[in-house]
């Protein structure tokens, strides 16, 4: 045997050590961080053992790995094809596995009715064949089952629903307002009673009471829904349908918004949020493309441009054009 | 708080899902799988290096010309250059469209087969195994039913877990006595 596959053994063998004393509680994580940083080849075992972790774990919520299944009979008499097309059937889509992996909520349609988000996580459901949706921070749906499609009810955050052609229909319903998402990707966020709706690829159409009549919402269109008001369309650029959906790559696009607009755009992702302490910086505009779990790039940004300081609290970070010596002594600046 | 790290969570969800694809392109660009192979786990860890991943818009396409890059860089060394060797810059992978969730891998299979190596585990280790992943018990509960200590049902799960890892590494380790001639990129591929 090759010294690399035996090295690379060693390190898987760590790599399952750490896995296992993190699931049974009993990991120091200072010493997995030094083990971790120490080279990038047990990060990467440690990425390969959580995605076969998250892997035993979407059997057990599929259903795949019950013992005494029907499906072992035809197993145990050869009939190896239709097992698996049994299985395949039961697991839906769950492209999902690979996916799967760290840190992100995953789970299939079958496992769950009702899903939640906490401040600055993200999570992706598979629905059924051809449908996948994926939450914000702090969001909650229930769905369920009627007839062959499947209703959504977006009761808090956001989704974005991806519809493969002849996937299952799917509705999005939400204080009565109601979105029906032909083949594509149509984000829906619910802000003060409003929903707002962009389709970025694909159509939909959208109702904004029970009663109310169609409107037609063509790939790269957006609205905002609100009760017994007719949607108006307007059309989004590129960049604004980059910055609809920047949250699934874990960021926050900014186009001009003002910092006000920006910093409560940030909060909805951080546990300790961004706190304007100077009125006067309210208006600035900015661009860019941020992490939405770390602001220090952003707030780096601001320094830089603006000359806006952060200040650090237990329980918020505070920004202040005017580092009057007050503010030094309560704040320890980021 | 996570154990996992943000740049973890980039790359499990945008990178590592498109695996096959590497092989494949990488396979392409080098004399053998296990070069193949080789290729795509040095474009890793450059990748779990990167401090400015963040940038990265398109993992894909990013990581499958770090592996275009690194080809380059080893036929320079080897100062002998076949011409089929060098992979141009208007390789159509580089344009390939991102694929949909639906799109990314034979996870169906994979997951099928992940099920069928737990059964190929030692019994104890399968038992342990299936106890705590397929019906949740919790590792002391384990312990407690089976009579035998926490720290024991610690070694069993990591045993379990490393046989599994090596299982899915044997995969795709190609055997050139049972693989026939122009085989090795389907047999890379369906993993």
């Amino acid at each position: 045997m090759g010294k690399a596959v035996v090295d690379q053994e060693q390190i898987d063998a760590e790599a399952a050590d750490w896995l296992v004393a993190i699931d049974c509680g009993t990991a120091d994580r200072t010493a997995f961080e030094r083990w971790r940083q120490a080279d990038p080849a047990h990060a990467l075992a440690f990425i390969r053992a959580s995605q076969i972790n998250r892997g035993l774990d979407l059997l057990r919520e599929t259903g795949q790995a019950v013992r005494g299944a029907p499906a072992r009979a035809a197993e145990r008499r050869g009939d190896r094809r239709a097992v698996d097309r049994r299985r395949f059937l039961k697991i839906g889509a769950a492209g999902a596995f690979v996916l799967g992996a760290a840190g992100i909520g995953l789970s299939v349609a079958a496992a769950a009715r009702d899903a939640e988000t906490a401040v600055g996580e993200r999570r992706r459901i598979v629905l059924g064949r051809g449908a996948v949706v994926d939450l914000n921070t702090d969001s909650h749906i229930r769905w369920h089952r009627d007839g062959d499609g499947i209703d959504i009810h977006l009761l808090k955050g956001e989704l974005l629903l991806e519809r493969r052609p002849g996937g299952v229909p799917c509705s999005i319903y939400c204080q009565g307002m109601r979105i029906e998402p032909l083949a594509g990707r149509v984000d829906a966020r619910l802000r003060d009673r409003r929903l707002e709706v962009a389709v970025l690829h694909g159509e939909a159409t959208v109702r904004s009471s029970a009663g109310a009549s169609a409107v037609r919402v063509a790939s790269l269109q957006r609205t905002t829904l609100a009760a017994d008001t007719r949607p108006v369309l307007s059309d989004m650029t590129r960049i604004q349908a980059a910055a609809a959906e920047a949250w699934q790559q874990g960021e926050v696009q900014f186009d001009g918004e003002d910092l006000a607009e920006a910093v409560a755009e940030y909060n909805r992702y951080l546990s300790r949020p961004i706190v304007i302490e100077d009125r006067s910086i309210d208006r600035i505009r900015l661009g860019g493309r941020f992490s939405n779990a770390d602001p220090s790039d952003f707030l780096k940004a601001l320094a830089a441009i603006y000359g806006v300081r952060a200040y650090e609290t237990a329980d918020s970070i505070r920004l202040s054009r005017d580092p009057t010596p007050h503010a030094q002594k309560i704040f320890r600046p980021v | 708080m996570s154990w996992f790290r943000p740049i973890d969570i980039w790359f499990s969800e945008q990178v590592l899902p498109h695996e096959r694809h590497y092989l494949r392109v990488a396979r392409r660009w080098s004399r053998s799988s296990d070069e193949a192979l080789d290729l795509v786990q040095e474009a890793y860890l450059k990748l779990l290096q990167y401090d400015d991943w963040r940038v990265i818009r398109d993992a894909r396409s990013y990581t499958v010309t770090m592996i275009r890059n690194l080809v380059l860089q080893r036929v320079r060394r080897a100062q002998v250059v076949a011409i089929t060797d060098i992979p141009t810059h208007d390789m159509p992978d580089l344009h390939d469209e991102k694929p949909s969730v639906f799109d990314v891998v034979a996870s169906r299979e994979a997951l099928l087969r992940l099920l069928e190596d737990v059964e190929r585990l030692a019994p104890v280790c399968r038992r342990v195994v299936r106890m705590r992943k397929f019906e949740d018990v919790p590792p002391r509960e384990i312990a407690r039913r089976l009579n035998i200590s926490l720290s024991t049902v610690e070694t069993h799960l990591a045993r379990g877990m490393q046989q599994l890892m090596k299982m899915r590494r044997d995969v795709y380790v190609p055997d050139p006595r049972l693989a026939p001639e122009g085989s090795e990129d389907e047999r890379l591929a369906s993993r």
